[in-house]
C-alpha cells in the first residue's frame, strides 16, 4: 500500500473513531526524508532593487547542500535578474525583507535578497 | 625595539585620501624588499604552530622594513594622523594548497561602524600571491554597508568584489570593517598572510599632501564606489563626505540639507546649495 493509500485509510479510521497515534507514527516513519530521493537546490539572489527584473548584485547557488563557487566575473553569471532565474525553472520561496531598508542614515546588507528553490 | 607611537612624512594627497574613503582599502604593491620577504617566510615557517606570532614584532628587521615600511607608514600617517601607534599583535593566516575551501564573507569581530577612522587593518603578503594561491577577496566600499558576521555565511559571488592578488612584499591597508573572505588555493604551496592594526592617537586634521585646487564643493564623492547600486541613491555621497570631513578635522562643518544640495553630485552653474566650505585655495 502506498503512503497516499495509507493516509486515505487513516482518514476513514478517523471518521470511525479508530485512528491511533501509533498508527500515524508508523506512516510518518515510513515516509522518506526527501520525497523520491530528490533534493532541494537553493539560489540566493541579491538584487539591486525589489523588482524581479532589477540587476543582480550577488548570488549563491547551493546544489544538494553544497555551495558552488560560480564564475567571478558578473558577465559570466548564469542569470542577470531574478526574472531570468524564474524563466529557468527557479521558484521564489522568500522575498526581500524591506524592514531592513527603512533607516535613513544607514545601509544594511547586500541589496534585496530573494531566495529561490528548484528540486533536483 | 619597544613598539610605541611613530611619525613620518605623509605620502597621500587629498584625492588619494578621498579615494580611500570611497573604497575602504589601499593596495601598495611590492613595497617590501625581497630579502625581508624571504626572512619573514622563514620566521613564519619556524612559528607555524601559532596563528598569532606576535614575537615577530620584536624583530628589528621586521619593524623597520614592514611595520615602518616607508610607503605603508606614509599612507597610515595620512589616515591616522601624527604619532599613530604601531601594532602590538600579529595574526598569521597560513594556507596550505591545494585547498578548495571557499571562504565565507565576513567582517572581523569587534568592528565598530562609524564615520570616524581610529584604526587601520593592514595585510602583508611576503610571497607572490596570484589568484591560484588564494589571496584575500575584499568588497570595496563595504565599510559603509552594515552587516553581521553571522548573517553573511550564505553570500558568495558579489559584483565589485576584488581579489588582492599581488606580488611579494605587497601591503594593503583597509578600514577594519571592510567585508572580506579567503579564496580557494588551487596550486601546491603555502600562502602566508600577516594581519595587524595601527591606531590613531591624535585628533584628525588635514595634514596630508594638500592639493591647492582640491574642490570640496564639486568633487564627486561617490563616483566609482562599487556599492552605489545597492544603497539608497546618494547615500554614499553623504557617508563618504562625512568620513572625509572627519579626517580633515571638519566633522562639525559637515551637514546634509537634502534635495539637490551638497554633497550630491550634479552639473551645477554655481556652488551647491548647503555647501559648508572650505573653498578651494
Amino acid at each position: 500500500m502506498s503512503i497516499k493509500q495509507e493516509l486515505r485509510a487513516c482518514a476513514d479510521e478517523l471518521r470511525n473513531g479508530r485512528l491511533t497515534e501509533a498508527r500515524l507514527t508508523v506512516i510518518i516513519d515510513a515516509m522518506p526524508d526527501q520525497p523520491n530521493g530528490r533534493h532541494q537546490d537553493l539560489l540566493y539572489i541579491q538584487a539591486q532593487r525589489t523588482a524581479i527584473d532589477s540587476a543582480i548584485q550577488g548570488y549563491s547557488l547551493f546544489v544538494n547542500g553544497v555551495r558552488l563557487p560560480g564564475p567571478a566575473d558578473p558577465e559570466d553569471w548564469p542569470y542577470k535578474t531574478v526574472k531570468d532565474a524564474m524563466a529557468d525553472g527557479w521558484r521564489i520561496i522568500s522575498f526581500p525583507d524591506m524592514a531592513l531598508m527603512m533607516e535613513d542614515e544607514k545601509s544594511f546588507g547586500l541589496g534585496c535578497e530573494f531566495i529561490l528553490e528548484k528540486w533536483g | 625595539m619597544k613598539l610605541g607611537t611613530y611619525d613620518c612624512e605623509p605620502t597621500l594627497t587629498d584625492t588619494r585620501v578621498l579615494e580611500f574613503c570611497r573604497q575602504g582599502y589601499l593596495l601598495l604593491e611590492a613595497v617590501v624588499p625581497d630579502h625581508i620577504n624571504q626572512r619573514a617566510i622563514e620566521y613564519l615557517d619556524a612559528h607555524a604552530d601559532t596563528r598569532e606570532p606576535s614575537g615577530i614584532l620584536a624583530e628589528d628587521w621586521f619593524v623597520q622594513n614592514v611595520l615602518c615600511n616607508r610607503e605603508a607608514v606614509g599612507a597610515v600617517r595620512c589616515l591616522l594622523g601624527a604619532d599613530f601607534h604601531l601594532p602590538v599583535m600579529m595574526s598569521h593566516h597560513r594556507r596550505v594548497g591545494p585547498d578548495p575551501d571557499l571562504g565565507g564573507w565576513h567582517l572581523d569581530g569587534n568592528y565598530k561602524y562609524s564615520h570616524e577612522l581610529h584604526d587601520l587593518q593592514v595585510f602583508y603578503y611576503p610571497q607572490d600571491t596570484p589568484v591560484e594561491l588564494g589571496p584575500t577577496e575584499v568588497l570595496p566600499g563595504s565599510h559603509f554597508v552594515q552587516n553581521r558576521q553571522r548573517c553573511m555565511a550564505h553570500l558568495n559571488n558579489i559584483r565589485g568584489a576584488m581579489m588582492t592578488a599581488a606580488p611579494a612584499g605587497s601591503i594593503f591597508i583597509t578600514v577594519y570593517n571592510i567585508w572580506h573572505r579567503s579564496s580557494p588555493v588551487y596550486c601546491d604551496g603555502i600562502r602566508h598572510m600577516l594581519k595587524y592594526v595601527y591606531w590613531r592617537t591624535t585628533p584628525p586634521q588635514r595634514d596630508w599632501i594638500i592639493e591647492p585646487d582640491f574642490d570640496f564643493a564639486h568633487v564627486n564623492y561617490e563616483t566609482g564606489s562599487p556599492l552605489r547600486k545597492i544603497v539608497e541613491q546618494f547615500q554614499l555621497s553623504r557617508d563618504i563626505s562625512k568620513l572625509f570631513y572627519w579626517l580633515c578635522g571638519m566633522a562639525d562643518k559637515h551637514r546634509v540639507m537634502g534635495g539637490q544640495s551638497w554633497p550630491i553630485p550634479g552639473n551645477r552653474v554655481d556652488t551647491p546649495y548647503g555647501f559648508p566650505g572650505p573653498q578651494a585655495l
